[in-house]
């Protein structure tokens, strides 16, 4: 009641983008394609974007990451003259979800009633994009959610893409792991409050884990805030299963890793997508293995150049998060190019890359349904390095 | 099934320590202190804080937090009930309930700044990390710390109430604030002894579950307060022993749910107790009927 009360009242709702962010930046690094002839509606020449994540609350550590990418996104753009060049400004703002729906009901509520707005970046989480992509698809603005795996835009509408592949077409990369490392039972802990992980656990894994030959010998749920895992622990070390499938969001899976080894849990363990959650872990993290559409160390071109910029600008690796975030700004900008700037322009200049595909911070991007699709790579974390996985 | 009762005998230790404190605020002050919760987070967070750049051992971590939090306590009493207590006893609860809902926005505000919204750990060597394994049960070594700070907590906590001449001032408020004032007991001086200890003791629980438990976040003190407002409803509002016995009820509760494929309704349990100890024994276990002349 008081965490209610509380973010009702937390400071910062929204706020506009800093265009002076995060100078430095190496321009150009995606700046490829783009520049075909307009197929819809051009509009004022301004691309107005209003960007939907968590900057506070518990996912903000995903909201934050993303708009990190964002911003870069937005520096590379004014200094490579991308959108320039087209005779396109660049106007970006910035609402805080505060891992709220209710919240980011309120800000899309606001959004869609704006006629300037042309196009609707996020929300990440999928309990806000269920309710806001169906309000956005409505009044005719198009969307693009990122994460969000919950939320299939084919069941939406067709102003809705997502830019992150959804996890469920990537995870099974990690269940393979599993099965070529030997592992033949599971125990499965996910996140009973994430429709994403939920879906995972229960509609993807047992098929896949079931394909693969491998039994799952226990499951249970937990909630993210929830500070206590003995119990849980203490039941997976009991019966020992091989390895366990751990789906948690953010530093939570720290919280339970340490718990599950201090009760002798001694078996792999695969998280879901975790890039940059184990850094400062520890040795304990040492062989946990993730699937993620993001590889930093990607023998690709444009992957190459975004974590060499972002590390410049930042002073850090980039993380899964900043990635999606530098994609969707790109996207949006392409179909800006491509379509022109008004709602209807920004919708069809999305179909039409979508429909191309792009090359992107996150890989060789393809889209079935309007939604993201990348070769997932296997990493793996070993001394505090995230490094694709690779066999003993 | 022991390592099971040997988790829920650390968490019921925790429990405890946290609920010792809110029970004590509510029972002698008449103050349900809502930010309660937000002050054990305090006391993770600036554990964190101080072990940041340079290690420093459990015993001089607690003694920082306790008397930080404790001193904390008694500002935000100063700053944001005791006007209120002036004001007259009329809807006082309600009053301090309402502006305790405006610290705690405040301390959780404060809090997400400082931790930027995320989920750290404490570094590894506040405290021996070793692990006893007896007949296939696992006991760290920072448990039996957790079981002889609760214990001693409790311990101390019931020799003051009962045998010092401020414990028993304290009884004499809590039983009747007006005629304790007409018998000369000084309302503030003991307020703001009573809610050091209470935010003292909130500190050191939030610093144990930070150690035992591998979390510090801003967040981490919500789900304790809900709890906590069950174990003092089971035990009895005021009570030593019934905040003792409704923190291991509560504990040995949530482990057997957890234990047994119930993990879902672990916190089904609090309610449950709640909802049940009001409709057989509203006073709590250990409570005492009041009876008041009109």
């Amino acid at each position: 009641m008081a965490v209610l009360l509380a973010a009702v009242l937390a400071a910062g709702a929204c706020s506009r983008s800093d265009d002076d962010a995060d100078g430095g930046n190496s321009g150009g690094g995606n700046g490829g394609n783009g520049g075909g002839e307009s197929s819809g509606d051009a509009g004022d020449g301004v691309l107005n974007v209003a960007v939907v994540v968590d900057r506070s609350g518990p996912a903000a550590f995903a909201g934050l990451g993303d708009q990190a990418g964002i911003e870069l996104a937005q520096d590379e753009l004014e200094e490579s003259g991308f959108l320039a060049d087209e005779d396109i400004e660049l106007e970006i703002e910035f609402y805080d979800a505060e891992t709220n729906p209710d919240r980011a009901i309120e800000h899309v509520n606001r959004i869609v009633a704006d006629d300037d707005v042309d196009v609707l970046i996020g929300p990440l989480n999928a309990n806000q994009a269920l309710a806001t992509a169906p309000v956005a698809q409505g009044a005719g603005l198009p969307n693009v959610l990122m994460h969000a795996d919950a939320a299939h835009p084919k069941d939406i509408g067709d102003l809705i893409f997502r830019i992150t592949p959804p996890q469920p077409s990537f995870i099974g990369a990690s269940v393979d792991n599993f099965a070529e490392r030997g592992i033949e039972s599971v125990g499965l802990l996910y996140d009973e409050t994430n429709p994403t992980l939920v879906e995972i656990a229960e509609e993807v894994l047992p098929d896949l884990f079931d394909e693969a030959g491998i039994e799952v010998v226990y499951d249970s749920t937990f909630r993210p805030t929830d500070t206590d895992f003995s119990g849980a622990a203490a039941e997976i070390a009991r019966l020992a299963p091989d390895g366990l499938a751990m789906l948690a969001v953010g530093a939570v899976n720290v919280t339970m890793l340490n718990q599950l080894r201090e009760q002798g849990f001694e078996g792999a363990i695969f998280s879901q997508n975790a890039s940059g959650v184990f850094l400062e872990a520890g040795p304990v993290a040492d062989g946990i293995v993730w699937s993620t559409p993001f590889n930093p160390a990607s023998d690709l071109e444009t992957p190459q150049k975004f974590t060499a910029a972002f590390e410049e600008a930042n002073g850090k690796a980039p993380n899964h998060f900043n990635a999606t975030g530098y994609d969707a700004l790109w996207f949006v900008a392409r179909a800006a190019v491509e379509g022109g700037t008004s709602r209807e322009g920004v919708a069809a200049g999305l179909q039409a890359v979508a429909d191309e595909g792009f090359e992107g911070a996150q890989g060789a991007l393809t889209f079935t349904d309007r939604d993201a699709r990348v070769e997932p790579t296997v990493m793996q974390i070993n001394g505090g390095v995230e490094a694709p996985y690779e066999a003993p | 099934m022991t390592q099971q009762a040997l988790n829920a005998v650390v968490l019921g230790g925790i429990y405890t320590l946290f609920a010792l404190g809110l029970s004590l605020a509510w029972g002698v002050l008449r103050i349900l202190n809502l930010a309660h919760g937000a002050i054990a987070t305090w006391g993770a967070i600036t554990a964190w804080l101080l072990t940041k750049e340079r290690v420093l051992p459990l015993w001089l971590l607690v003694v920082i937090v306790v008397l930080a939090m404790g001193t904390l306590n008694v500002v935000i009493d100063q700053l944001a009930f005791r006007r209120l207590r002036r004001q007259g006893t009329e809807q006082l609860e309600t009053r301090v309930l309402l502006a305790s809902v405006g610290v705690v926005t405040i301390l959780l505000a404060w809090a997400e700044q400082v931790t930027k919204s995320d989920t750290y750990s404490l570094p590894a060597g506040i405290f021996s990390s070793r692990i006893y394994e007896v007949v296939g049960v696992r006991l760290k070594a920072l448990d039996i710390v957790i079981l002889v700070l609760s214990i001693g907590g409790m311990a101390l906590l019931a020799h003051w109430i009962r045998n010092s001449r401020n414990g028993r001032a304290l009884r004499a408020i809590a039983c009747d604030p007006e005629t304790a004032s007409l018998m000369g007991i000084n309302h503030e001086v003991l307020t703001p002894v009573t809610m050091f200890v209470s935010g003292g003791l909130a500190g050191m629980a939030g610093l144990l579950i930070a150690l035992a438990f591998h979390v510090v976040h801003a967040y981490m003190g919500d789900p304790l307060m809900l709890k906590a407002i069950a174990i003092i409803i089971l035990g009895g509002i005021g009570s030593v022993a019934g905040a003792v016995v409704g923190a291991y009820a509560l504990a040995f509760g949530e482990t057997a749910m957890v234990a047994n494929d119930h993990a879902s309704l672990r916190d089904v349990v609090a309610f449950a107790f709640v909802v049940l100890i009001l409709l057989v024994k509203p006073t709590g276990l250990f409570g005492r009927q009041t009876v008041e002349r009109q």
